[in-house]
Protein backbone atom coordinates (compact mmCIF):
# COMPACT_ATOMS: atom_id res chain seq x y z
CA UNK A 1 0.00 0.00 0.00
CA UNK A 2 1.49 3.33 -1.19
CA UNK A 3 0.98 6.60 0.74
CA UNK A 4 0.04 9.42 -0.68
CA UNK A 5 2.47 12.17 0.39
CA UNK A 6 0.89 16.04 0.49
CA UNK A 7 3.74 18.76 -0.89
CA UNK A 8 5.12 20.55 2.15
CA UNK A 9 4.61 24.42 1.54
CA UNK A 10 7.43 25.29 2.91
CA UNK A 11 9.29 23.94 -0.27
CA UNK A 12 6.60 25.35 -2.82
CA UNK A 13 8.43 28.57 -3.04
CA UNK A 14 11.82 27.18 -4.31
CA UNK A 15 8.93 25.68 -7.31
CA UNK A 16 8.53 29.14 -8.12
CA UNK A 17 12.09 30.33 -8.33
CA UNK A 18 13.87 27.33 -10.51
CA UNK A 19 14.99 29.45 -13.11
CA UNK A 20 14.66 28.01 -16.58
CA UNK A 21 17.61 27.94 -18.80
CA UNK A 22 15.25 27.85 -21.65
CA UNK A 23 13.67 31.40 -20.99
CA UNK A 24 14.95 33.53 -23.91
CA UNK A 25 16.60 37.14 -23.11
CA UNK A 26 12.93 38.69 -25.11
CA UNK A 27 10.96 36.32 -22.49
CA UNK A 28 13.05 37.54 -19.75
CA UNK A 29 12.43 41.21 -20.70
CA UNK A 30 8.78 40.86 -20.91
CA UNK A 31 8.39 38.73 -17.68
CA UNK A 32 9.96 41.73 -15.23
CA UNK A 33 7.66 44.49 -17.57
CA UNK A 34 4.91 42.49 -16.45
CA UNK A 35 5.98 42.39 -12.64
CA UNK A 36 6.84 46.40 -12.93
CA UNK A 37 3.60 46.55 -14.18
CA UNK A 38 1.83 44.48 -11.63
CA UNK A 39 3.77 46.29 -9.00
CA UNK A 40 2.71 49.66 -10.43
CA UNK A 41 -1.01 48.65 -10.74
CA UNK A 42 -1.13 47.18 -6.95
CA UNK A 43 0.65 50.90 -5.78
CA UNK A 44 -1.60 52.73 -7.77
CA UNK A 45 -4.62 51.50 -6.26
CA UNK A 46 -5.84 49.96 -9.50
CA UNK A 47 -8.13 47.19 -8.23
CA UNK A 48 -7.71 43.63 -10.08
CA UNK A 49 -11.09 43.82 -11.03
CA UNK A 50 -9.60 45.70 -14.14
CA UNK A 51 -7.05 43.76 -15.42
CA UNK A 52 -9.62 40.81 -15.13
CA UNK A 53 -11.30 41.85 -18.55
CA UNK A 54 -8.38 42.56 -20.19
CA UNK A 55 -6.85 39.57 -19.50
CA UNK A 56 -10.36 37.49 -20.70
CA UNK A 57 -10.09 39.45 -23.77
CA UNK A 58 -6.46 38.13 -24.17
CA UNK A 59 -7.71 34.53 -23.42
CA UNK A 60 -10.07 34.74 -25.93
CA UNK A 61 -8.11 35.57 -28.52
CA UNK A 62 -4.73 33.95 -27.93
CA UNK A 63 -5.18 31.02 -30.72
CA UNK A 64 -5.08 31.67 -34.19
CA UNK A 65 -8.45 32.19 -36.27
CA UNK A 66 -10.12 32.79 -32.71
CA UNK A 67 -12.73 34.70 -34.36
CA UNK A 68 -14.00 32.11 -36.99
CA UNK A 69 -12.46 34.14 -40.06
CA UNK A 70 -8.55 33.13 -39.25
CA UNK A 71 -7.64 36.31 -36.96
CA UNK A 72 -4.57 36.60 -35.58
CA UNK A 73 -3.99 35.75 -32.34
CA UNK A 74 -2.97 38.59 -29.41
CA UNK A 75 0.41 37.74 -28.63
CA UNK A 76 2.27 38.30 -25.23
CA UNK A 77 4.55 41.49 -26.23
CA UNK A 78 0.63 43.18 -27.20
CA UNK A 79 -1.04 42.18 -23.59
CA UNK A 80 1.89 43.48 -22.13
CA UNK A 81 1.99 46.33 -23.90
CA UNK A 82 -2.21 46.90 -22.99
CA UNK A 83 -1.74 46.40 -19.49
CA UNK A 84 1.10 48.82 -19.43
CA UNK A 85 -1.25 51.30 -20.86
CA UNK A 86 -4.06 50.14 -18.31
CA UNK A 87 -1.33 51.12 -15.24
CA UNK A 88 -0.50 54.90 -17.07
CA UNK A 89 -3.89 55.71 -16.94
CA UNK A 90 -4.60 58.58 -14.57
CA UNK A 91 -6.02 57.59 -11.28
CA UNK A 92 -10.03 57.72 -10.89
CA UNK A 93 -10.23 56.91 -15.22
CA UNK A 94 -13.54 55.39 -15.42
CA UNK A 95 -12.65 51.58 -16.55
CA UNK A 96 -12.42 50.70 -20.32
CA UNK A 97 -13.73 48.05 -22.36
CA UNK A 98 -11.34 45.80 -23.87
CA UNK A 99 -11.91 43.99 -27.25
CA UNK A 100 -9.46 41.99 -29.56
CA UNK A 101 -8.97 42.55 -32.98
CA UNK A 102 -8.68 40.10 -36.24
CA UNK A 103 -5.06 41.74 -36.92
CA UNK A 104 -3.94 40.86 -33.18
CA UNK A 105 -4.03 44.23 -31.56
CA UNK A 106 -6.35 44.75 -28.66
CA UNK A 107 -8.56 47.72 -28.71
CA UNK A 108 -8.85 49.79 -25.46
CA UNK A 109 -12.12 51.93 -25.87
CA UNK A 110 -15.00 54.40 -23.77
CA UNK A 111 -18.32 54.58 -25.27
CA UNK A 112 -20.91 56.83 -24.40
CA UNK A 113 -23.10 56.58 -27.69
CA UNK A 114 -23.07 55.39 -31.58
CA UNK A 115 -21.74 58.67 -31.79
CA UNK A 116 -19.47 59.20 -29.04
CA UNK A 117 -16.14 56.91 -28.77
CA UNK A 118 -12.76 56.89 -28.38
CA UNK A 119 -10.95 53.52 -29.39
CA UNK A 120 -7.19 52.86 -29.06
CA UNK A 121 -5.79 50.19 -30.45
CA UNK A 122 -2.45 48.62 -28.66
CA UNK A 123 0.13 46.59 -31.42
CA UNK A 124 2.54 44.87 -30.25
CA UNK A 125 5.11 47.58 -30.66
CA UNK A 126 3.50 49.60 -28.46
CA UNK A 127 1.69 51.10 -31.22
CA UNK A 128 -1.22 53.16 -30.43
CA UNK A 129 -3.91 53.72 -33.08
CA UNK A 130 -6.44 55.66 -32.29
CA UNK A 131 -9.96 57.25 -33.19
CA UNK A 132 -12.57 59.25 -31.60
CA UNK A 133 -15.82 60.11 -32.76
CA UNK A 134 -17.78 63.22 -31.10
CA UNK A 135 -21.10 63.81 -32.63
CA UNK A 136 -19.86 65.20 -35.68
CA UNK A 137 -16.10 65.78 -34.52
CA UNK A 138 -13.78 63.07 -35.59
CA UNK A 139 -9.87 62.75 -33.84
CA UNK A 140 -7.73 59.84 -35.03
CA UNK A 141 -3.80 58.74 -35.28
CA UNK A 142 -1.03 56.91 -34.50
CA UNK A 143 1.12 57.22 -31.05
CA UNK A 144 3.93 55.10 -29.46
CA UNK A 145 3.86 53.96 -25.61
CA UNK A 146 6.50 55.14 -23.99
CA UNK A 147 7.09 56.01 -20.14
CA UNK A 148 3.33 57.26 -20.08
CA UNK A 149 0.49 57.88 -22.63
CA UNK A 150 0.76 60.59 -24.83
CA UNK A 151 -0.80 63.84 -24.76
CA UNK A 152 -2.92 63.61 -27.56
CA UNK A 153 -4.50 60.36 -26.26
CA UNK A 154 -4.73 61.79 -22.75
CA UNK A 155 -6.82 65.05 -24.06
CA UNK A 156 -9.22 62.41 -26.03
CA UNK A 157 -9.83 60.06 -23.07
CA UNK A 158 -10.98 63.51 -21.03
CA UNK A 159 -12.61 64.80 -23.94
CA UNK A 160 -15.11 61.59 -24.24
CA UNK A 161 -15.06 61.26 -20.35
CA UNK A 162 -16.17 64.67 -19.85
CA UNK B 1 -29.90 20.70 -83.71
CA UNK B 2 -26.31 21.91 -84.94
CA UNK B 3 -27.29 24.80 -86.66
CA UNK B 4 -29.49 25.85 -83.71
CA UNK B 5 -26.51 25.29 -81.00
CA UNK B 6 -24.30 27.33 -83.50
CA UNK B 7 -26.75 30.06 -83.78
CA UNK B 8 -27.08 30.37 -80.31
CA UNK B 9 -23.77 29.92 -79.80
CA UNK B 10 -22.63 33.29 -82.16
CA UNK B 11 -25.60 35.00 -80.45
CA UNK B 12 -24.30 34.53 -77.14
CA UNK B 13 -20.45 35.89 -78.36
CA UNK B 14 -22.04 38.98 -79.84
CA UNK B 15 -23.87 39.80 -76.56
CA UNK B 16 -20.90 39.34 -74.37
CA UNK B 17 -18.94 40.92 -77.53
CA UNK B 18 -20.98 44.02 -77.23
CA UNK B 19 -20.92 44.39 -73.55
CA UNK B 20 -18.90 47.44 -72.23
CA UNK B 21 -16.57 46.84 -69.34
CA UNK B 22 -18.50 48.73 -67.31
CA UNK B 23 -21.55 46.56 -67.26
CA UNK B 24 -19.27 43.44 -66.60
CA UNK B 25 -17.60 45.00 -64.18
CA UNK B 26 -21.31 46.13 -62.28
CA UNK B 27 -21.64 42.26 -62.24
CA UNK B 28 -18.62 41.41 -59.97
CA UNK B 29 -20.66 43.40 -57.23
CA UNK B 30 -23.37 42.80 -55.10
CA UNK B 31 -26.05 45.38 -55.85
CA UNK B 32 -26.61 48.24 -53.67
CA UNK B 33 -29.62 47.55 -52.08
CA UNK B 34 -29.39 44.27 -51.16
CA UNK B 35 -29.29 43.09 -47.69
CA UNK B 36 -25.87 41.15 -46.61
CA UNK B 37 -24.94 39.69 -42.63
CA UNK B 38 -21.76 39.07 -40.91
CA UNK B 39 -21.76 36.42 -38.72
CA UNK B 40 -20.11 36.83 -35.11
CA UNK B 41 -18.31 33.94 -33.62
CA UNK B 42 -16.71 35.98 -30.74
CA UNK B 43 -18.51 37.13 -27.33
CA UNK B 44 -15.90 40.14 -27.07
CA UNK B 45 -17.43 41.34 -30.58
CA UNK B 46 -20.86 41.36 -28.95
CA UNK B 47 -21.84 44.00 -26.05
CA UNK B 48 -25.22 45.91 -25.13
CA UNK B 49 -27.26 43.57 -27.07
CA UNK B 50 -25.12 44.74 -30.16
CA UNK B 51 -22.04 43.80 -32.46
CA UNK B 52 -19.05 45.73 -32.04
CA UNK B 53 -17.16 47.71 -34.55
CA UNK B 54 -14.20 44.99 -34.30
CA UNK B 55 -16.58 42.36 -35.56
CA UNK B 56 -16.29 44.18 -39.02
CA UNK B 57 -12.05 44.68 -38.98
CA UNK B 58 -10.85 43.19 -42.09
CA UNK B 59 -8.66 39.74 -42.34
CA UNK B 60 -5.16 40.79 -43.09
CA UNK B 61 -4.68 38.15 -44.26
CA UNK B 62 -6.62 37.54 -47.01
CA UNK B 63 -6.13 40.51 -49.03
CA UNK B 64 -8.05 43.11 -46.67
CA UNK B 65 -11.13 41.92 -46.93
CA UNK B 66 -14.49 41.26 -44.19
CA UNK B 67 -16.47 38.04 -45.20
CA UNK B 68 -20.25 38.37 -45.58
CA UNK B 69 -23.31 36.55 -46.53
CA UNK B 70 -25.93 37.84 -49.03
CA UNK B 71 -29.21 37.34 -47.48
CA UNK B 72 -31.72 38.20 -49.97
CA UNK B 73 -35.26 36.49 -49.18
CA UNK B 74 -34.17 34.79 -46.23
CA UNK B 75 -35.90 33.86 -43.10
CA UNK B 76 -34.36 34.35 -39.80
CA UNK B 77 -34.28 30.92 -39.46
CA UNK B 78 -32.08 30.66 -42.55
CA UNK B 79 -30.02 33.47 -41.44
CA UNK B 80 -29.27 31.96 -38.47
CA UNK B 81 -28.40 28.51 -40.46
CA UNK B 82 -26.04 30.04 -42.92
CA UNK B 83 -24.24 31.62 -39.71
CA UNK B 84 -24.11 28.08 -38.07
CA UNK B 85 -22.64 26.67 -41.19
CA UNK B 86 -20.33 29.16 -41.19
CA UNK B 87 -19.02 28.17 -38.31
CA UNK B 88 -18.96 24.55 -38.88
CA UNK B 89 -15.87 25.14 -40.89
CA UNK B 90 -13.90 27.36 -38.31
CA UNK B 91 -15.25 24.99 -35.41
CA UNK B 92 -16.89 27.96 -33.98
CA UNK B 93 -20.47 28.87 -32.63
CA UNK B 94 -22.19 31.45 -33.78
CA UNK B 95 -22.38 33.50 -31.35
CA UNK B 96 -24.48 36.81 -33.46
CA UNK B 97 -25.09 38.59 -36.53
CA UNK B 98 -25.06 41.77 -38.07
CA UNK B 99 -27.73 42.96 -41.04
CA UNK B 100 -26.77 45.89 -42.88
CA UNK B 101 -27.14 46.98 -46.47
CA UNK B 102 -25.07 46.91 -49.17
CA UNK B 103 -25.29 51.14 -49.71
CA UNK B 104 -24.32 51.43 -45.92
CA UNK B 105 -20.81 50.18 -46.99
CA UNK B 106 -21.11 51.77 -50.12
CA UNK B 107 -21.12 55.25 -48.19
CA UNK B 108 -18.03 54.81 -45.86
CA UNK B 109 -16.24 54.04 -49.12
CA UNK B 110 -16.17 50.44 -49.18
CA UNK B 111 -17.66 47.78 -51.52
CA UNK B 112 -19.20 44.10 -51.30
CA UNK B 113 -17.57 41.86 -54.03
CA UNK B 114 -19.04 38.70 -55.09
CA UNK B 115 -17.19 36.08 -54.17
CA UNK B 116 -18.45 32.64 -54.84
CA UNK B 117 -18.08 29.84 -53.92
CA UNK B 118 -19.25 29.20 -51.19
CA UNK B 119 -22.64 30.12 -53.01
CA UNK B 120 -23.79 33.87 -51.64
CA UNK B 121 -20.61 34.43 -50.29
CA UNK B 122 -19.27 38.04 -50.90
CA UNK B 123 -16.36 40.29 -49.05
CA UNK B 124 -16.63 43.82 -48.08
CA UNK B 125 -13.32 45.62 -49.76
CA UNK B 126 -12.08 48.80 -50.28
CA UNK B 127 -10.49 49.37 -47.11
CA UNK B 128 -7.88 51.42 -46.49
CA UNK B 129 -3.90 51.02 -46.23
CA UNK B 130 -3.93 52.89 -43.13
CA UNK B 131 -4.75 51.32 -39.51
CA UNK B 132 -6.56 54.30 -38.01
CA UNK B 133 -8.47 55.27 -41.35
CA UNK B 134 -9.70 51.39 -41.21
CA UNK B 135 -10.67 51.98 -38.19
CA UNK B 136 -12.68 54.56 -38.67
CA UNK B 137 -14.47 52.89 -41.49
CA UNK B 138 -15.43 49.97 -39.71
CA UNK B 139 -16.53 52.14 -36.61
CA UNK B 140 -18.79 54.19 -39.20
CA UNK B 141 -20.02 50.57 -40.68
CA UNK B 142 -21.45 49.21 -37.08
CA UNK B 143 -23.57 52.28 -37.18
CA UNK B 144 -25.10 51.50 -40.10
CA UNK B 145 -26.52 47.65 -39.22
CA UNK B 146 -30.07 47.90 -38.94
CA UNK B 147 -30.34 44.44 -37.08
CA UNK B 148 -28.46 43.23 -34.58
CA UNK B 149 -29.48 39.80 -33.25
CA UNK B 150 -27.44 38.32 -30.04
CA UNK B 151 -27.78 34.15 -29.66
Amino acid sequence: MSAICAPNPANMSNWFSYENPGISEAAKILKQANEHISESLQNSGTFLAEMLPLQNAYEEASEEGWDGYDAEKINYATYVNAQKFLSLLPAGIEAPEFTPESDGEISIEWQKSSKRIFSVSVGQDGRLTYVGFYGKSRAKGVEYLDDEIPQNILSNIKRILQ
Amino acid sequence: MTKFLKTFYLTLKEYFNNKDSSEVEAEKFVPSEEPIIRHVFSKSHCANNAVKWQAFSPNMKQGITTSVSRCQGWSCDEKKQNGIGVGIESNREIKARAELIVQSAMSVNLAVEISEPPIRHANIINWHQDKEDRKEQAMELVNEVYSHKIY
